[in-house]
């Protein structure tokens, strides 16, 4: 009977990261071959309005005769590119301040963490369309204000573990052979970083998809008829009456089963890294 | 000269299932406590004295389970009884005190509450009656009915482990398992707790079952002595017998460990490491660190044989 | 309990430097582009009426002067005046915080319910077929679109069952009970309105659900995650050893997982309005993330600092009051 138990256990961190990795995978591959899968453009008419899913049309046509499938694979393309120039953003800058905050330490790491604790905790979709809304609505603008606002996410983590990894003997070894201290972030600390940064990354990139679709929900990521799912859905809420369950059902199923399969890849690392609950 | 038998063990198997595989922590363990006795377990850590001591009162982690053998108290194998036939045992009949008194009390709950939570569990009375029973309960450990109203972090070790005890035995069981009551608590503190369970044990003719890691302090203060190594019971006797005539080479290396006023250069530790249960070594599970190893012992795991009237030994070199 | 003032009065003054921090910020990003005005009215509005509403916002002011207008206004209460309107900005916020506060209390009581409900099954059933499962709702509820979930609400439970309305806080033959709190779900039974109270029920069900079950997922998590950590620490041992039965068992490792769940809920408290924005604009509610998303699109600048600065000053406030539960909650938390 317990050995059913161990079964779970083992498949437990391993099922999560495969399943995640599928969607992942097979959403990005829709998207880059979105030419070859289907044969429509996604901003032209291409037959009737308002098609319900058929075998012609998978998830049927919008109020434009656009095909709905032509225009979430290609959609993916938007989604995926400002979802990841945007976490690489706030990963890359979130990482160097961290670093630097928790290796320096003192006034700088006080003031940055205090900083980057009050935007931490404030909403950050408001914070976002606050930053397009000065900016101004486009595809760039969205990419920043997904990048500064979860710049915190990876700052916190990259200082905290920093903080521990300076106290360890290995770097004082390295600092008394003469390493400067460049050499001894890069080197030494960043490697060490580098798996709890993959797993924040992973969780992260989930909030920053849903980030995405949300500006693009209130209008302010890409200009139509450029397809963006999140986009596809503001204009859905106008057929709810007229029972047009499609143009809902599928952009927002794509939102979140790709934020899904970023977040099951989280999980199932952390479990993978960090077996600490199954001793 | 031994008294009555109240529980034993018949081949007791445990298993813990981790991501790694599955650790053998007891195999064959044929273990009895003597009404009104003082039973010391001792052993390094990770040997299984306190799987063994969890199992008998049945509260092994979630990935525990015991696997084979029997428990058999007044004539029953508590193996085989229901969760809820069983619970109504724990507390009741068994008590459990355990190693650190800083963990072992909820933080968010009074001494008041944790003693008439569990009198209340038991026996149908007043609040009233649960209320001078709790009292007695504390006065019987030496602490004041002034401490009632207090929360565990407003306690001392010494104190925690007092109400510890006064949990344990506020209902009269019959047996008391001990692990390691006193390791976390220093060492005039040490003392008086050991004493109290003494006196709780005459008073209430308690069978105390002490497990250890500290073989001079069985031998001060236990009547019987079972030897555990890498999850096997491996020396079992009367206090006298395990001491100064020890039959398995572990148990000899383990009374020379103890340091020794007169003769402080004569500590020896004993080299090597304890196995890994998950995969423990074939035949005797102590070869790899045994003196005496012969070519059999790694081919043969050794039974448990009577060297002397009560006296047990697992060792290939015991048998004749 | 003096003591306990007293913290509470510290904790409420730390708190300051915090709201500082982000009102700054704020400042800072409103004037990224140099010109806010323009960035948002566009270029092609005419000079004149750029310039004019520049100095209506002060924006014709040194900087530092315009920073400590801003400041002290924000510390008294004063908003500035809506460019469009006319409108003191503290009042419109004012009308529409209420709709948004009735929202998230619900939301959070149903996501608190739930995500406590899901864990403790996981942690008691931990590797268990259960567990997984609720491992799963975690993360499945946590990576739902809050416009999808509720547009599906609505066309299920609303067009095609007609059992919930599809928007809107009260249905337009209601008229809204008197304003007292700006709750309508409590101004309506204060004032014995009951037809306005289950109206007002009625329309809650559908926003407060879906950004209830969407929050729930991180509740679940993290009381799993701390149960399990309990469940395996000495005292819940030694209360099994000592015959308590599992549901008072459970009670007592809950208590304790439940206390740094409260910490969270500070954090949780920003991620419940960030939803709420999404939340609002999907069930066309009335509040203050409806609102800021009407200014923007209205390109009015100071309405948009405005909001966003009462955001802040609300996430902050949440926060002290989190900690002064904490505080009062946890017998061994000394001030």
């Amino acid at each position: 009977m317990k050995s059913r138990i161990l079964g779970v256990f083992k498949m437990r961190g391993g099922g999560f990261l495969a399943a995640g990795l599928i969607i992942v995978i097979t959403i990005i591959l829709l998207s880059l071959l979105a030419d070859v899968i289907t044969p429509y453009s996604p901003i032209k008419r291409v037959g009737d309005s308002f098609i319900p899913p058929s075998w012609e049309h998978p998830f049927g046509t919008n109020k434009l005769g656009m095909d709905m499938f032509a225009r979430i694979v290609y959609g993916g393309r938007t989604v995926l590119s400002v979802v990841i120039l945007a976490t690489i953003l706030s990963m890359s800058i979130g990482t160097a301040l961290g670093l630097i905050s928790g290796y320096v330490g003192g006034k700088l790491d006080r003031g940055l963490s205090f900083i980057m604790d009050s935007i931490y905790v404030f909403p950050s979709l408001i914070l976002a369309i606050a930053i397009t809304a000065v900016l101004g609505p486009n595809i760039i603008n969205a990419i920043i204000a997904i990048g500064i606002i979860y710049i915190p996410t990876y700052f916190r983590m990259v200082r905290g573990q920093t903080l521990q990894i300076k106290a360890s003997l290995f770097i004082e070894a390295a600092r008394s052979i003469g390493a400067d201290s460049l050499r001894i972030m890069v080197k030494y600390i960043l490697p060490n970083l580098l798996p709890t940064i993959l797993v924040v990354f992973s969780m992260n990139a989930a909030d920053a998809i849903l980030t995405e679709a949300g500006l693009a929900f209130l209008g302010y990521s890409v200009p139509p008829p450029t397809p963006d799912w999140g986009f596809e859905l503001q204009v859905g809420v106008n057929y709810i009456l007229s029972g047009y369950w499609w143009l809902i059902f599928f952009p927002g199923l794509m939102v979140t089963l790709l934020a899904m399969g970023f977040a099951l890849i989280g999980e199932g690392l952390t479990d993978i890294l960090n077996p600490r609950e199954v001793t | 000269m031994d008294g009555e038998v109240a529980l034993y063990t018949e081949d007791l198997g445990v298993r813990y299932y981790i991501q790694r595989g599955v650790v053998k922590a007891l195999d064959d363990v044929n273990f009895r406590l003597y009404k009104a006795s003082l039973t010391g377990v001792v052993g390094e850590s990770g040997c299984g004295k306190s799987t063994l001591g969890r199992a008998i009162i049945r509260v092994l982690p979630p990935n525990g389970e015991i696997t084979s053998g029997r428990i058999i108290y007044n004539g029953v194998n508590i193996v085989e009884l229901s969760e809820e036939e069983m619970r109504k045992l724990r507390g009741r009949e068994i008590g459990l005190v355990m190693q650190d008194p800083m963990t072992s009390l909820d933080p968010l709950m009074s001494v008041k509450d944790h003693l008439l939570e569990t009198i209340l569990e038991h026996i149908e009375v007043s609040r009233d009656e649960a209320l001078k029973m709790a009292e007695e309960a504390l006065s019987s450990v030496g602490l004041s009915r002034e401490l009632l109203k207090s929360y565990p972090h407003q306690l001392s070790g010494g104190q925690r482990q007092r109400v510890a005890i006064a949990l344990a035995t506020v209902l009269k069981p019959k047996i008391l398992i001990a692990d390691e009551p006193t390791t976390a608590l220093d060492v005039i503190v040490q003392k008086k707790v050991l004493d109290l369970i003494e006196d709780l044990m005459r008073e209430l003719s308690l069978t105390v079952m002490l497990i250890t890691h500290d073989i001079a302090l069985a031998a001060e203060r236990a009547d019987y002595i079972g030897v555990m190594y890498a999850g096997h019971l491996v020396e079992y006797g009367r206090v006298d017998q395990v001491i100064e005539d020890p039959q398995h080479p572990y148990t000899q290396l383990l009374l020379k460990s103890v340091p020794d006023i007169e003769n402080i250069s004569m500590v020896q530790s004993i080299p090597g490491l304890p196995p890994d249960l998950v995969n423990p070594p074939p035949g005797c599970r102590f070869h790899p660190r045994c003196p005496y190893k012969m070519d059999i012992c790694i081919r043969e795991e050794p039974k448990m044989i009577e060297v002397g009237e009560g006296h047990y030994v697992a060792c290939l070199l015991r048998r004749r | 309990m003096g003591k306990l003032a007293n913290y509470l009065v510290v904790r409420s003054l730390l708190a300051i430097p915090t709201i500082l921090v982000l009102v700054t910020l704020v400042f800072i990003l409103m004037r990224l582009t140099g010109d806010p005005i323009a960035a948002m009215v566009g270029m092609k509005a005419p000079p004149e009426v750029i310039a004019e509403l520049r100095h209506k916002a002060g924006l014709d002011l040194p900087i530092h002067e315009q920073y400590i207008r801003y400041i002290t206004g924000v510390f008294t209460g004063d908003l500035g005046k809506t460019l469009l309107y006319d409108r003191p900005v503290i009042k419109d916020i004012l009308d529409h915080f209420p709709a948004t506060l009735e929202l998230t209390i619900y939301s959070f009581i149903i996501s608190v319910l739930i995500g406590v409900f899901t864990g403790t099954v996981a942690a008691i059933n931990q590797g268990k077929f259960e567990d997984v499962l609720m491992r799963f709702y975690g993360i499945f509820t946590y990576a739902i679109f809050i416009p999808w979930f509720g547009l599906l609400l609505q066309m299920v439970f609303g067009n095609w069952l007609g059992i919930i309305p599809i928007g809107g806080r009260l249905s337009a033959y209601i008229s809204p009970p008197p304003f007292i709190t700006g709750l309508y779900t409590i101004d309506s039974l204060l004032t014995g309105r009951l037809d306005a109270f289950f109206d007002a029920l009625r329309h809650l069900i559908g926003p407060s659900f879906t950004l209830g079950i969407v929050l729930s997922g991180s509740y679940t998590r993290i009381v799993r995650a701390n149960l399990v950590d309990i469940l395996s620490q000495d005292f819940i041992t030694a209360a099994r050893a000592r015959g308590l039965r599992d549901s008072l068992v459970i009670k007592h490792a809950l208590k304790n997982a439940l206390i740094p769940v409260i910490t969270l809920m500070g954090l949780e408290f920003a991620i419940l309005l960030t939803g709420a924005v999404l939340t609002e604009t999907t069930f066309s509610w009335n509040g203050l993330g409806s609102y800021l998303v009407d200014m923007i699109r209205n390109s009015d600048y100071i309405a948009v600092q405005g909001t966003v600065v009462f955001f802040a000053i609300f996430v902050s406030i949440i926060s002290v009051i989190v900690d002064a539960l904490y505080a009062i909650i946890d017998p061994r938390i000394r001030y």
